[in-house]
């Protein structure tokens, strides 16, 4: 069993740290006093064709796997969570359109969404269904040859910085009564609603999308009408799931950094309180916890690159990085003692940051669901 | 003019970043870097970036060469994902242990069997060594007119580069016709990232290896016995504050940290 990297995934890495501490860096004050979307590091994204990486070649892409794909958001997520759970999305709303658009779908629409030119994301939760995606009640009735969307979701990341959102709605009853839709800014009735505010991943836009009998052309829907859950599921579990893996990891090793620094600098009894047994144990357990995640995370990655169904593993490496990046930022927090909770130092981050990770792509319990359909199979 | 053919040089040195990992070893002299990343020197890839900005505006081909251990051909595929059409990794043991002028004998020879070569283009100095001596040594080998220390190059126009050098109380334009080499300093662009489809398209590209013979090198001429100087001391500059303490009231110690930072010209 091979767990080093490739030579090109290492210098993918080399280039990630490199635009993490640039470009980042120095936004991350800014995203965290103001909530704004960092807009300039966007550009930069694209510039680095960060959003081009799963996407196939002959479309623009870079046409890498998700392997590649966990090392990017990983990194981003080192210097700021909330910049990584951004690009992820924006991984998320191109997802759907790779897997199950058509080849007008992916020439009209992947190439910009590549260079980052059209931002991303995808809108499935509303408040009758988040965990039960089968839930949701926005309508999509047919006319002709175009689709009328109306219906409202809720807590969609990048709601008010996409271009292209795809949407799932019902065209029928039942779990085969959804359907998907790519739904572009610009289309009559389709709107951003309310922006929420978080007391973490700030900097990185969640609101409503507002649909009012959204026009939206029937050379718009994604597969076949019935096929929304299927698509909409697809992309969750492989991007946004493991989106979130990836970040925990990323963030698990801010918080490994943060505590390593503290238990050097600070001198208690005359030495470095790294020196105490409490400590030690403390930054030990937030390294095995970071070690752990990354196997999971990673190991998760290769099978879906091999094609291999992954379910549980994806849930698996979700649940367990984003239980321990909570868990690893409280510790954080707590070897600072009292500046643990002082907005100057970085761990107080770390811990609004991790608690958003838990319920995002499927709350933790809904992981749990799918591991146990696994293993009591 | 079109179609320019420009040369980079660059080194593969320690991470700034990790320099608190190094150790220099004062029985042999060297700096002990097992262990610490190695990245594209600061003002090279600074260098790089000059030569492929001329490339998007003139046309051309931009050729990478570093001389050094093997482990530097890393920092030679980030050349070529980043842009560059080729890259050579001049590389044998009798090279190790080179001064200044054995490394800038090394690249030239290289550079003549690669010729020929409109501009030449080579970071300031390592933060490093920081000697600047590379370059210029360089540009004596190879024949070259050189301007160092350059800061813009603000346009190419035939043979011609008008370009601007930074001097001690100021800046000079200055121009200078082709062939020439020319080292540039931090502040002369910001460099590009590595952009994952440059990443993917490196996949085409290899990193070069040639060794003496490859290159024509005289082996006493590289290396420590090319090396007219050497190491013989090193000790660490301890640097200290001086750290007074103004006592009084507000105002008046206001007052004389004002008038002491004058008397010092660090205000006007």
């Amino acid at each position: 069993m091979d767990f080093s990297f490739t030579k090109e995934q290492n210098l993918l890495r080399t280039s990630l740290k490199d635009f993490a501490q640039g470009v980042v860096a120095p936004k991350v004050k800014t995203m965290e006093e103001t909530g704004e979307v960092p807009w300039d590091a966007i550009g930069e994204m694209g510039k680095l064709s960060l959003m081009a990486i799963n996407i196939p070649r002959e479309f623009g892409g870079a046409g890498l796997g998700h392997v590649e794909r966990v090392i990017v958001l990983e990194e981003v997520s080192k210097v700021s969570a909330a910049a990584a759970f951004m690009l992820s999305i924006f991984h998320l709303g191109i997802a759907p359109i790779v897997e199950a658009g058509n080849e007008e779908q992916k020439r009209r629409l992947l190439p910009r969404m590549a260079t980052g030119d059209r931002l991303g994301t995808l809108a499935a939760t509303e408040a009758t269904g988040g965990s039960d995606p089968t839930g949701i009640k926005t309508s999509a009735r047919r006319e002709g040859g175009v689709f009328f969307l109306t219906g409202r979701k809720i807590f969609i990341t990048n709601s008010h910085v996409a271009d292209v959102q795809v949407v799932t709605a019902r065209t029928g009853e039942g779990p085969k009564g959804i359907s998907a839709f790519i739904v572009e800014k610009g289309m009559a009735g389709f709107k951003p609603g309310r922006e929420e505010h978080k007391f973490g991943i700030r900097g990185c836009n969640t609101g409503e999308v507002i649909l009012e009998s959204c026009e939206v052309p029937e050379s718009n829907l994604l597969g076949k009408e019935g096929d929304g859950l299927k698509v909409a599921l697809k992309a969750i579990s492989e991007f946004g799931r493991m989106g979130m893996a990836a970040c925990a990891v990323g963030l698990q090793s801010a918080c490994l950094e943060a505590a390593v620094k503290y238990c050097k600098e600070r001198q208690l009894y005359g030495k470095p309180i790294g020196n105490l047994q409490g400590m030690q144990w403390l930054v030990s357990e937030i390294y095995t916890d970071l070690e752990a995640s990354r196997l999971l995370t990673y190991r998760a990655a290769k099978l879906i690159d091999e094609k291999a169904r992954a379910d549980a593993e994806v849930s698996v490496a979700k649940l367990f990085s984003t239980e321990a990046a909570v868990q690893s930022a409280k510790k954080t927090v707590d070897i600072h003692g009292g500046y643990g909770y002082m907005m100057e130092y970085p761990a107080q981050r770390f811990f609004r940051d991790a608690q958003c990770l838990i319920a995002s792509a499927g709350t933790n319990e809904i992981m749990k669901i799918i591991i146990a359909r696994t293993a009591l199979a | 003019m079109n179609s320019l053919r420009i040369a980079v040089c660059i080194k593969s040195v320690p991470d700034p970043r990790y320099a608190g990992k190094l150790v220099f070893d004062t029985k042999t002299m060297v700096l002990k870097k097992e262990g610490v990343p190695r990245v594209i020197g600061t003002m090279d890839l600074s260098a790089l970036e000059e030569a492929l900005l001329l490339r998007e505006n003139h046309g051309g081909t931009v050729t990478v060469l570093s001389m050094g251990s093997p482990n530097a051909v890393d920092c030679l595929h980030q050349t070529l994902a980043m842009g560059a059409d080729e890259a050579y990794l001049i590389t044998h043991p009798s090279m190790a242990g080179a001064d200044t002028i054995a490394t800038a004998y090394a690249l030239s020879c290289a550079l003549v069997k690669l010729a020929p070569f409109h501009i030449v283009l080579c970071g300031a100095y390592s933060l490093y060594g920081s000697t600047g001596n590379v370059g210029p040594m360089l540009a004596e080998y190879l024949g070259f007119r050189q301007v160092t220390s350059v800061s813009r190059i603000e346009e190419v126009r035939n043979d011609i580069l008008r370009l601007i050098v930074n001097i001690e109380d100021g800046l000079l334009r200055v121009e200078a016709r082709m062939p020439l080499l020319i080292t540039v300093m931090r502040e002369i662009n910001v460099p590009r990232g590595i952009p994952i489809l440059g990443i993917v398209a490196a996949r085409d590209k290899k990193v070069v290896t040639w060794g003496l013979e490859d290159i024509g090198a005289n082996e006493e001429r590289v290396g420590a016995r090319g090396s007219p100087t050497r190491m013989v001391n090193f000790h660490t500059h301890e640097v200290k504050r001086k750290g007074e303490i103004l006592k009084g009231q507000p105002q008046e110690v206001a007052k004389e940290l004002v008038a002491r930072l004058r008397k010092l010209a660090v205000v006007k």
